[in-house]
């Protein structure tokens, strides 16, 4: 595990997850720095949003971006359901969902 | 641009001076049919691509409201009314039509109306082409990437059509979501996407808004203020009232004929409640036959619920030409003019002259008594070849082909080539075994141009003749054909 600049990008598996806490601060330059996007949860109407702003965004690389949400024990909105990969239990476990990271972003064609 | 237009009117000096004026109006404007009665009329927007209809709304048999209440129109479908009477002004509007004419109108009332339905194409086709190829790319993509077979909706109270489709629906502002369903049938009619049925839902003809409040109103005054009252029927004296009448004041729980004062103990046994009694609380009026109203959440416009607008919910299952096209990457222009209907794996230009023709064919037999025949050959290996040959060699094989085939054909038959490897072929005026031999004779012709310039290239040839019925569908036809031909086909 390392994290590089004042993002924090966690690597695994050789796999850029960009761990995200303040939703305005998230820039395309820093998306496209990153394989894996880990949003940490902060509410319902916050957390939908970003994942709107991404899944609809005209760049492939991140729309198709695999996504997971951290800090949240269940997740009840079937809307934030359908626009993520995953859950990520816990920041140190990112190994648990990279193999499946991994495939999201080969069967997406995106490098 | 031009817009396809069917005339409606039952009088054909009125047909004939409408033509005239619409040709004075505006040049986009494409008269492809006229019929003089609504049940004409619906058998032509069954079978044509209709982008404009004029209406007369005043015609014997079928009414022109009674047109649009029976007829499945394409949403795009735009319905310029005309009527010698102004009653009918504000109930026009509740069939969601583009404008409403008072006769006798001028030309440049005329030519404002087909202006306005003109705009709303354009803005339509504008807003939905390139934004709808899109978007048709990105949902495969995410589906393939994610491993998601099936895209099933979620009945969702926020969602103007009550129903969320993962991924796809955020991309549609809350007013222009049932561009979600459009986009979603031409995936399905473009062989990406396999539908099955979930729901069959009501939307606001005006907004397409599913939340609505539907009600019983007053046929008088249309206010909802009514109090429904049960009508008791009383077996053994045979007196009909309504509930009230049998209320016991002495002993409230207790029902008592008025007319032969017995008691009223078990429903299916001492009586039924045949029907209710409306009374409007606003008029006074009484009813057993209240109007059904539906009032728009969204737009707040009421109409009769016979004119809200059907539509089917369906899951959609990612097809393997959808695999394809999402792993390609290649982007689908399926544009305008290039929508394409796939039959198994082959593809018909859908609303091209093969289609149109073979669809006036049905409709001609519908009406006349005449040999028609639709033929299929199938070049087997075709496409092997075609992909071994570099594109514009290709692409001149396949003109080489279709021209064989038109110097065999008279002007009135039609063909269509098919990639990779059908040929189809519509044969007015010809019964099946005059247009075996026909086809026989161009599959000789294909083979030997095929045979001088590939002989490394096995291509063997199939085909079929089957009679066009005034009973059939160009889709159902079609299928019939590439059916048979992949299972009893003559080979030649």
């Amino acid at each position: 595990m390392q994290l590089a600049d004042e993002l924090d990008i966690r690597v695994h598996e050789g796999l850029r997850f960009l761990v995200v806490k303040d939703y305005e601060l998230v820039a395309y330059d820093d998306l496209k720095k990153a394989d894996v996007l880990v949003i940490e949860f902060i509410s319902i109407q916050d957390t939908t949003g970003l994942l709107k702003m991404i899944r609809t965004h005209a760049d492939r690389a991140v729309y198709l971006m695999p996504v997971y949400l951290s800090r949240v024990n269940e997740i009840s909105d079937m809307i934030i359901k359908t626009l993520i990969d995953g859950r990520v239990s816990n920041l140190d476990k990112l190994d648990e969902v990279a193999e499946r990271a991994g495939k999201i972003k080969y069967l997406a064609g995106v490098s | 641009m031009k817009l396809n237009a069917l005339i409606v009117d039952d009088e054909r000096s009125l047909r004939m001076m409408l033509t005239k004026m619409i040709q004075k109006a505006s040049n986009q404007v494409n008269i492809i049919a006229e019929a003089a009665d609504g049940q004409s009329a619906l058998r032509i927007v069954e079978n044509e691509k209709i982008d404009l209809i004029f209406l007369d709304l005043q015609m014997p048999g079928m009414s022109g409201f009674e047109f649009l209440e029976a007829a499945t129109l394409d949403i795009d479908t735009q319905v310029i009314l005309s009527t010698a009477d102004k009653a009918f002004a504000l109930k026009a509007y509740e069939y969601g039509i583009t404008d409403y004419l008072l006769k006798p109108y001028s030309v440049s009332r005329l030519k404002q109306s087909i202006d306005r339905a003109i705009k709303r194409k354009e803005e339509s086709l504008e807003s939905t082409n390139s934004k709808t190829d899109s978007m048709m790319l990105r949902l495969l993509k995410f589906m393939h990437s994610r491993e998601i077979n099936e895209l099933k909706p979620i009945p969702y109270r926020n969602s103007l059509i009550g129903y969320h489709y993962p991924f796809l629906s955020i991309h549609f502002d809350f007013d222009k979501e049932i561009e979600v369903l459009n986009l979603l049938q031409k995936m399905e009619k473009a062989g990406y996407l396999s539908e099955a049925f979930e729901e069959s839902i009501y939307l606001c003809n005006q907004c397409s808004n599913s939340y609505l409040n539907i009600r019983e109103v007053c046929p008088k005054c249309e206010s909802g203020n009514l109090k429904s009252e049960d009508i008791v029927h009383h077996f053994s004296c045979g007196y009909v009232g309504p509930l009230s009448d049998f209320m016991d004041e002495s002993s409230p729980n207790a029902m008592r004929c008025p007319k032969c004062e017995k008691t009223l103990k078990h429903i299916g046994v001492d009586y039924d409640k045949p029907s209710a009694m409306y009374n409007c609380n606003n008029c006074g009026a009484q009813t057993q036959n209240p109007l059904l109203k539906s009032q728009c959440k969204n737009c707040l416009v009421e109409v009769p619920v016979e004119n809200l607008v059907n539509r089917h919910i369906h899951s959609y299952q990612i097809t393997e030409h959808g695999h394809i096209i999402a792993r390609s990457g290649v982007n689908i222009n399926l544009g305008s003019q290039e929508q394409r209907s796939i039959e198994g794996d082959h593809k018909l230009l859908r609303g091209g002259t093969f289609e149109r023709s073979v669809k006036k064919e049905i409709l001609r037999k519908k009406q006349a008594q005449f040999d028609c025949t639709i033929a299929l050959i199938k070049l087997e290996n075709l496409g092997v070849l075609v992909d071994s040959m570099d594109p514009v060699d290709a692409e001149n094989l396949y003109k080489d082909l279709q021209e064989i085939v038109f110097n065999d054909i008279d002007p009135l038959c039609e063909t269509e080539v098919s990639k990779p490897d059908f040929i189809f072929m519509l044969l007015p005026e010809k019964n099946e075994e005059k247009a075996s031999i026909i086809v026989k004779q161009i599959v000789s012709r294909l083979e030997l141009l095929l045979y001088d310039n590939y002989p490394a290239v096995a291509i063997q040839s199939a085909m079929v003749v089957e009679t066009v019925r005034e009973t059939d569908t160009f889709n159902g036809l079609v299928k019939k054909i590439i059916d048979l031909i992949n299972s009893n086909s003559i080979l030649t």
